[in-house]
C-alpha cells in the first residue's frame, strides 16, 4: 500500500473553494414567464404564484442572506419561491445548505415525490441523464451542455451521490430543482439512492464530514425511499437506472411494485435498478452481485410486448459517454466525465425531440478556471 | 509507524505523515473526532468506520495483485522443489511476502530485499521490536536488540542491514546496482526470482532497462515477475494515463515509464530486447488474469466477503496494469500461462 508522506493534509478537503462557478442557471429571466405557472405545483399552497415574483423580489434573495433562517413552511408562496431559488443560488456555487433547510427541502420534496407514479410519465421534448455520482462541477457543465433548466426539460436516470466529492451538493441541488420545476425535472432512483450503498461508496462519510452528523444522509435516504424508479417518455422510451427483470413483463408490472421503501437485496424493485444488458442471450447471474443480465431476445420482447422504440439506463461506465445494446434496443448514459477523477471517460447525454429524434451531446470534465492544481484528495491507485 | 515517523527530521512534517498513517492504517482520526457516539446509524455495522477504509475497487485489485503473484511464486516454488533457490525482492519497503514464504520454504529459499536505507531501517527496526515479526525471518534478536533507535538522530546513524540464515535486507540504491553490493551470500548461479511489484515503473526508463538487463546479464538462470501500471493507448473516448499521470503528480509522485511502455505489445518488445525468448514471456494485463487465471470460486468467495458495484470501473483499472513473467536459463517453465494467455 501507498504510504507515500507527501499527501497533503487531507483537511483541505474542507476548505471549500470560493470559486463561483459560472452557472447557467438563471432563475431571475424564467420565473416571469407564464410558462411557469406549470411549475408550481409544488405543495398545495403554492399554486401559480410565481407570477407574482418580480424581479425585485429575487434580488433580495442574495447569498448572503442567513438563508437557513427562512423558512420554506410559511403559507405565503412567493416567500417559499424566493426560499427555494436563494437555496438553488447558494447551491449553484456549491456551497451546501444548513442542515434545517436540507431538513425542510426533503419534507417539501416527499410531498411532490410521493405523488408521482413507480412509471412516471415524462414528455418530450427532454434531456435524458446518466450517473452524476457527486461530480457537482460536472453536473453544472452539464446544464451548460444541454441548457439551463427549466428552459430544458431534464430526466435524470439515478446515481446522484457517492464516489465523487460533492454528493451531498449535487443530491441537495437536484431535489432543489426538482422542488422548484416539478414538472421540468424529473429524478429517478439510482442503486446508489439507498441506505446500504451510501454507507460503502461515500455519502454517508461526505454527510459525517460536512454536517458532524448523519442527521442529512438520513434525511437523504429517507427522502430517496420516494424517488419514482422507471420513466415513460411519450409512451416510448422507457428509462429506468438499472435494467429489466425477469419478474417484470408488462410496464403495468412495474406500476403495481410497492417502492417506498430501501432498495430491496432481490426482486423486482432491485433488478430495475442493478441489471445490466449482455452480450449473452437470456437471463445471466451479475457480476455484481445483485440484478441479473439480460440478453438482445429479452429486450426484443420486452420493447414489442410494452410497445416501445428503446430502453434508455444509466447504471455503467461507458467511455464514450452512452453506448448502444441489443444492437438499438438498449442505450446506456453515462454523465460523469473522467469518472471518479481517475477513469479518463466522456460522459454524455440524450437530447429527444419532439419527434422523438435523438440526439447525443458529450462532453469533458469542466474546466474550473482559477482552480487550485494541486486538488484535495486524488484517486488511489495500486502503487 | 514508530520508526516510518523517526525517519523524519521535521517536527511540523512527522505531524503531517503520523496523521496520514494513522488514517491509512487505524482509521482512527474521522471517525472518532466527529462522532460522539450519538448518532451511530442504524444500518450497516456501527463499529466499523466506513470512511477510513480503501474503497472496494482498491480492495479487489489489491487482493488480485497480490494473489496473481503469489501464484507465480508458488509455481516457481513447486518447480524447483527441493532446489536451493533465491528471490531478490527489488524496492521491498513494507511488502510482507517474506513472512508467508520463509516459515514455509526457509530451508530451500535465501530471500533478498533490496530498497533504500531510510525504507530498509524502518523495516528493519519495525520487525526487531516484534517477536512475530522476526521470529518468522529466523532472525535472531538478542543480537541487535541493543541496535534499537530512540530518536532521529539516532535513527540516522544507524545501520539498515539485517540478516538471517535465510533472510536479507539490503539498503542500496538500485539506480546503481552492481554485484559488487550484493553481499556474498547470494549467488548468481541459483535460481533467481526478480520480483519487482511497483518499483521499477519509479525508475527512469535508462534506469530501469538497465538494471533488469545488468540482472539478466549474470543471474545464469532467473525469472522476472514485473508488476506494474501501463497508460494504455490514449484515445479520443480514454485519456486514462494522462488522467493518471496528472493525479500521481499532485501527489508527488512520478511514474516515467507510465507513457513509455503503455500497452502489452510494447512491455512484450522490452523484454524481448532483454533476450528473452517468446516462449518464456508471459505479458498479460490484470483484468485478464481475473477473468482467466482465478477460479471462479475464489472470485465467488471474495464477492461474497465485500459486494463490488463497480465492476466496469474494476474492468478499467485491471486493464492498466500489467503483470510480466519472463524467464531465462531455464528457471521456470511459463507453457501453463502461455497457454492461458491473451491474443
Amino acid at each position: 500500500m501507498d504510504l507515500d508522506s507527501d499527501v497533503q493534509m487531507e483537511d483541505a478537503i474542507e476548505q471549500e473553494d470560493e470559486l463561483q462557478t459560472n452557472v447557467p442557471v438563471s432563475n431571475k429571466q424564467e420565473s416571469g414567464g407564464n410558462r411557469d405557472g406549470d411549475d408550481t405545483v409544488m405543495s398545495n399552497n403554492l399554486i401559480a404564484a410565481t407570477e407574482a415574483t418580480d424581479t425585485a423580489d429575487q434580488e433580495n434573495t442574495g447569498v448572503g442572506k442567513p438563508l437557513q433562517q427562512v423558512t420554506i413552511s410559511t403559507t405565503n408562496p412567493k416567500t417559499q419561491i424566493n426560499t427555494l431559488d436563494g437555496w438553488i443560488q447558494q447551491l449553484s456555487q456549491c456551497k451546501p445548505l444548513s442542515e434545517e433547510s436540507v431538513k425542510e427541502l426533503c419534507d417539501t420534496a416527499i410531498d411532490v415525490l410521493k405523488d408521482e407514479e413507480n412509471v412516471q410519465p415524462v414528455s418530450v421534448p427532454v434531456t435524458i441523464c446518466g450517473d452524476i455520482h457527486g461530480q457537482f462541477h460536472d453536473l453544472m457543465e452539464l446544464f451548460k451542455i444541454g441548457g439551463p433548466c427549466p428552459d430544458t426539460n431534464y430526466l435524470f436516470m439515478g446515481d446522484y451521490v457517492d464516489r465523487g466529492y460533492y454528493s451531498v451538493e449535487t443530491v441537495s441541488y437536484l431535489v432543489a430543482m426538482k422542488v422548484r420545476y416539478p414538472k421540468r425535472i424529473t429524478i429517478l432512483r439510482g442503486n446508489h439512492e439507498s441506505r446500504q450503498i451510501t454507507q460503502v461508496y461515500g455519502f454517508y462519510d461526505e454527510c459525517f464530514r460536512k454536517y458532524g452528523s448523519a442527521n442529512v444522509w438520513k434525511l437523504f435516504t429517507d427522502l430517496f425511499d420516494y424517488f419514482p424508479i422507471t420513466a415513460l417518455v411519450d409512451n416510448s422510451i422507457f428509462c429506468l437506472h438499472g435494467g429489466l427483470s425477469p419478474m417484470i413483463e408488462t410496464i403495468d408490472q412495474v406500476r403495481e411494485l410497492n417502492r417506498f421503501q430501501e432498495v430491496p437485496h432481490e426482486g423486482p424493485m432491485c433488478d430495475l435498478l442493478w441489471s445490466d444488458p449482455d452480450d449473452r442471450g437470456g437471463w445471466g447471474i451479475s457480476p455484481r452481485g445483485a440484478g441479473f443480465t439480460f440478453g438482445q431476445d429479452i429486450s426484443e420482447q420486452f420493447n414489442h410486448t410494452n410497445g416501445l422504440s428503446l430502453t434508455a439506463r444509466a447504471h455503467q461506465l461507458v467511455m464514450e459517454g452512452y453506448s448502444w445494446s441489443h444492437p438499438d434496443l438498449v442505450v446506456t448514459i453515462f454523465s460523469a466525465p473522467n469518472y471518479c477523477y481517475r477513469c479518463g471517460n466522456q460522459a454524455a447525454i440524450m437530447e429527444v425531440d419532439e419527434n422523438l429524434n435523438r440526439d447525443f451531446l458529450q462532453y469533458d470534465p469542466s474546466i474550473r478556471p482559477g482552480e487550485p492544481t494541486v486538488t484535495r484528495k486524488t484517486p488511489d491507485y495500486f502503487l | 509507524m514508530h520508526y516510518k515517523l523517526m525517519s523524519i527530521e521535521s517536527e511540523f512534517r512527522r505531524l503531517a505523515v503520523s496523521r496520514n498513517l494513522r488514517k491509512t492504517f487505524f482509521n482512527l482520526v474521522d471517525y472518532k473526532a466527529s462522532d460522539n457516539g450519538n448518532n451511530i446509524p442504524r444500518f450497516g455495522t456501527p463499529h466499523v468506520p466506513v470512511g477510513a477504509l480503501k474503497s472496494p475497487v482498491i480492495n479487489r485489485g489489491t487482493w488480485l495483485r497480490t494473489s496473481s503473484i503469489s501464484m507465480i511464486i508458488d509455481d516457481f516454488m513447486k518447480q524447483n522443489e527441493g532446489e536451493n533457490v533465491q528471490i531478490l525482492s527489488l524496492g521491498a519497503g513494507n511488502d510482507t511476502r517474506a513472512f508467508e514464504l520463509l516459515p514455509k520454504y526457509h530451508k530451500t529459499l535465501q530471500y533478498f530485499e533490496l530498497d533504500f536505507p531510510d525504507s530498509c531501517k524502518v523495516k528493519k527496526f519495525t520487525i526487531l521490536t516484534d517477536k512475530r515479526l522476526y521470529a518468522k525471518l529466523f532472525v535472531e534478536a538478542s543480537a541487535n536488540a541493543s541496535q534499537l533507535p530512540t530518536d532521529y538522530l539516532s535513527f540516522s546513524s544507524s545501520d539498515g542491514k539485517l540478516d538471517s540464515n535465510c533472510y536479507h535486507l539490503i539498503p542500496s540504491d538500485l539506480r546503481k546496482l552492481r554485484k559488487e553490493m550484493i553481499p556474498a551470500n547470494f549467488d548468481w548461479t541459483k535460481k533467481t526470482l526478480v520480483l519487482s511489484e511497483c518499483c521499477i515503473c519509479y525508475m527512469g526508463t535508462e534506469e530501469s532497462n538497465q538494471l533488469l538487463e545488468y540482472l539478466r546479464k549474470w543471474l545464469i538462470s532467473g525469472l522476472f515477475v514485473v508488476y506494474e501500471p501501463m497508460g494504455g493507448q490514449e484515445t479520443q473516448d480514454s485519456r486514462y494515463g494522462e488522467v493518471m499521470v496528472r493525479n500521481l503528480k499532485t501527489r508527488g509522485i512520478e511514474m516515467p515509464n507510465l507513457m513509455v511502455y503503455n500497452t502489452i505489445e510494447k512491455q512484450e518488445a522490452r523484454f524481448k530486447g532483454f533476450g528473452i525468448d517468446l516462449k518464456d514471456l508471459v505479458v498479460c494485463d490484470l483484468k485478464f488474469i481475473y477473468y482467466n487465471w482465478i477460479v471462479r470460486n475464489s472470485i465467488m468467495r471474495i464477492s461474497q466477503l465485500e459486494m463490488l458495484d463497480e465492476i466496469e470501473e474494476l474492468n478499467l483499472i485491471n486493464s492498466h496494469y500489467t503483470l510480466i513473467v519472463a524467464s531465462w536459463g531455464n528457471a521456470f517453465n511459463c507453457k501453463l500461462r502461455r497457454q492461458l494467455q491473451q491474443h
